[in-house]
């Protein structure tokens, strides 16, 4: 059982609270397979994640593709069911909520996708979009959704929001469309929002500008969010703290300053020094390591890191490390800092 | 001489009813040995330009005018024929998504072969040797050529790619955003690499990309382009050091970095221009803090601002005025 991290600087309680997450998925196997007596394989995609997200906090949850963030977020709002572990929103166990309470928590919890030319119904023009919402959870009266909806096209950003209720998504540019996701995330006010690689698909000069938009809603309405993103730049601009994850695990966690310029994880140091410095006066450090990331499928017993790692030891290969803490909030999973 | 000069290029798409002006009046050079960075956002024209120059634009794309000089051959006026017999041997493409480019049921070496084959009348025997020996070169075991390509992962197979497009010995490479879609480590090596080997064999690169970092870490010049021109060309330093034009200076900002003190990041308003009618006067008037009627009216002549330098504005004069504002959030908020 992973050690549960508690918050120790802590004003206001944790919104979320996950322990010892795990969500696997069984693989299809053929039908030969199992004639043959085979054993399902399955794809540990989440296996053993433990975190807690502090009210009005963003926490980054950063690692390559496949590393299981993305599953990770959508478990928390309830898009996946955990295989074990706990999810407590707002101290309810994800799992024992049904009927009335199970709206009651999605009602809280809204998640933005990626790629708002897909996420968004081509036929809803903005209004309905944004407004489908309301109707959903029976909120307020249908004379005052124009109000309502204008207000939330406004905190995100699309002024003047009456000319934006007619349109229909494909008449808008990708930084307006992802703003429109964002206006239906929050006109809840939800208290947890998980927004999933928000900006990646956008271009530099509109990113910016989503990038302080989220920035913002979290300052102004206390909403905690967990920002996934493989995009350490981004990370570091606009979250409290970042979880790095690598195959399914957290293999560091602390502060925004500490990961970015005191990380200890040899995983955490590469891929912070693998972001290319748009600098000329800046000569980076490379690190050296192979790059071929195991799926996680069948992974071998120790450190998952194991046959990547520069520092690998004997100890590594054979156990796995757990996630200690290091320093004051500044937890770590690696043999070298035991 | 230069080895690539492209002149006075516009390119035209017809889509249904409608004429997207996807290039205007582009020019750029490339020198022997010289890596070019091709940056923009998307739809700014950027790989239009480069499928121009690789003769590989899609039918309904048309050529309204300019050259290609290649060599001293323009690019413009040569048939099928002469076309295949310079793809591969003198200018190579290492696409974007080069990762889906292999075909899921041949090995890696039948395809090479083909390839190859396609374009000179090398033995297989000899293609094999050569393209074993281009493996080597980018970190691949030559044993894995007889692989198939689900056996590689996708930075393997973008590698892989690397080394075909080089089997030939070519002397221009063009990069279109070769690692996107990579993870950042993978990406990172991939980088390091491909730029060590062309720059060890002299090879001229086009190098397509939309991250500015990658820009500033592998290449020598840079081009901006915006709304289908070219705003600013110099040199790595004069764009990030010393940008002229007002969407390069917003390009600064815009950003975050891993390095150094986070400065608060400004977003540039609006968004790029639609190409669907053509642009009276600047591209970049629409969302430029420091607009004026004259560029709204009239297109803004390629001012010489240094050495090599260039910048597509009126009031390149005014720079250090735009550099200091550019950097205050309020300038930028409409």
């Amino acid at each position: 059982m992973e050690m549960l991290i508690e918050e120790q600087l802590n004003f206001d309680g944790p919104i979320v609270e996950v322990k010892d997450l795990k969500v696997h998925f069984v693989l299809g196997t053929g039908i030969v397979h199992r004639i043959l007596g085979g054993e399902p394989r399955t794809v540990k995609a989440v296996d053993g994640v433990s975190v807690s997200i502090k009210q009005g906090e963003i926490l980054g949850l950063v690692g390559e593709s496949g590393c299981g963030k993305t599953t990770t977020g959508m478990a928390l709002v309830g898009l996946y069911a955990s295989s074990s572990g706990e999810i407590l929103f707002d101290g309810n166990n994800l799992k024992s909520l049904k009927g009335k309470s199970a709206k009651a928590f999605r009602k809280k919890a809204q998640i933005i996708f990626q790629n708002p030319y897909e996420s968004l119904n081509p036929r809803f023009n903005v209004f309905n979009t944004v407004a489908e919402m309301l109707a959903i959870y029976r909120v307020g009266r249908a004379n005052d959704r124009n109000l309502t909806v204008a207000r939330a096209l406004v905190q995100a950003g699309l002024r003047p929001p009456e000319s934006y209720f007619n349109k229909l998504p494909h008449e808008l540019s990708g930084g307006e469309r992802q703003r429109v996701a964002i206006a239906r995330a929050i006109i809840l006010s939800p208290k947890f929002i998980v927004a999933d690689e928000p900006v990646s698909m956008l271009d530099v000069s509109v990113r910016a500008g989503i990038l302080n938009l989220i920035r913002s809603l979290s300052e102004k309405s206390n909403v905690s969010i967990l920002y996934i993103s493989h995009d350490l730049a981004s990370v570091r601009y606009i979250c409290n703290r970042i979880a790095i994850m690598y195959l399914g695990k957290i293999v560091e966690l602390g502060d925004t300053d500490t990961i970015i310029n005191d990380r200890l994880h040899p995983y955490s140091n590469a891929l912070v020094s693998s972001i290319p410095v748009a600098d000329p006066d800046v000569q980076r450090e490379r690190v050296a390591g192979t790059v071929e990331v195991p799926t996680p499928v069948d992974l071998p017993p120790g450190c998952r890191y194991a046959p990547r790692c520069p520092h690998v030891m004997d100890e590594c290969r054979r156990d796995e490390p757990g996630l200690r803490e290091v320093a004051l909030g500044h937890w770590v999973r690696c043999y070298l800092y035991e | 001489m230069a080895l690539l000069e492209v002149s006075h290029l516009s390119i035209n798409y017809k889509v249904a009813r409608d004429t997207v002006h996807a290039v205007n009046d582009v020019s750029l050079k490339l020198q022997k040995g010289e890596f070019l960075g091709l940056i923009g956002e998307s739809g700014c024209g950027k790989t239009t330009v480069a499928m121009a120059i690789a003769k590989i634009l899609p039918p309904n794309a048309e050529v309204i005018e300019g050259e290609i000089l290649f060599k001293d051959m323009n690019l413009l006026d040569l048939d099928k024929e002469q076309v295949r017999k310079l793809r591969w041997q003198e200018i190579a493409i290492v696409p974007q998504s080069s990762m889906n480019s292999l075909d899921p049921v041949y090995p890696i070496r039948s395809q090479m072969v083909e390839a190859v084959r396609c374009h000179t009348r090398m033995e297989k025997k000899k293609i094999i040797e050569r393209a074993s020996e281009m493996f080597n070169l980018v970190g691949l075991d030559a044993e894995r050529l007889r692989d198939y390509p689900h056996q590689f992962s996708g930075g393997m197979k973008q590698r892989a790619i690397i080394a075909m497009s080089l089997i030939l010995d070519p002397s221009l490479i063009i990069a279109d955003e070769p690692t996107t879609g990579l993870d950042v480590v993978v990406q990172d090596q991939i980088l390091l690499q491909f730029t060590r080997i062309m720059k060890d064999m002299h090879k001229s690169v086009l190098l397509i990309t939309h991250d500015i970092s990658i820009v500033a870490e592998n290449c020598d010049r840079v081009a901006v382009m915006y709304g289908g021109r070219i705003v600013e060309t110099g040199t790595v330093r004069d764009i990030l050091k010393s940008p002229f034009h007002p969407y390069s200076i917003g390009l600064q900002n815009a950003f975050p970095n891993i390095r150094g003190s986070q400065k608060v990041l400004i977003s540039m308003p609006g968004y790029p221009p639609d190409l669907l009618t053509p642009i009276q006067g600047c591209a970049f008037a629409g969302r430029c803090p420091f607009v004026t009627d004259l560029c709204r009216r009239e297109l803004p002549p390629f001012a010489r601002v240094g050495t090599n330098h260039y910048s597509l504005c009126h009031y390149t004069d005014r720079v250090s005025e735009f550099r200091d504002l550019g950097k205050e959030p309020e300038t930028w908020v409409r």
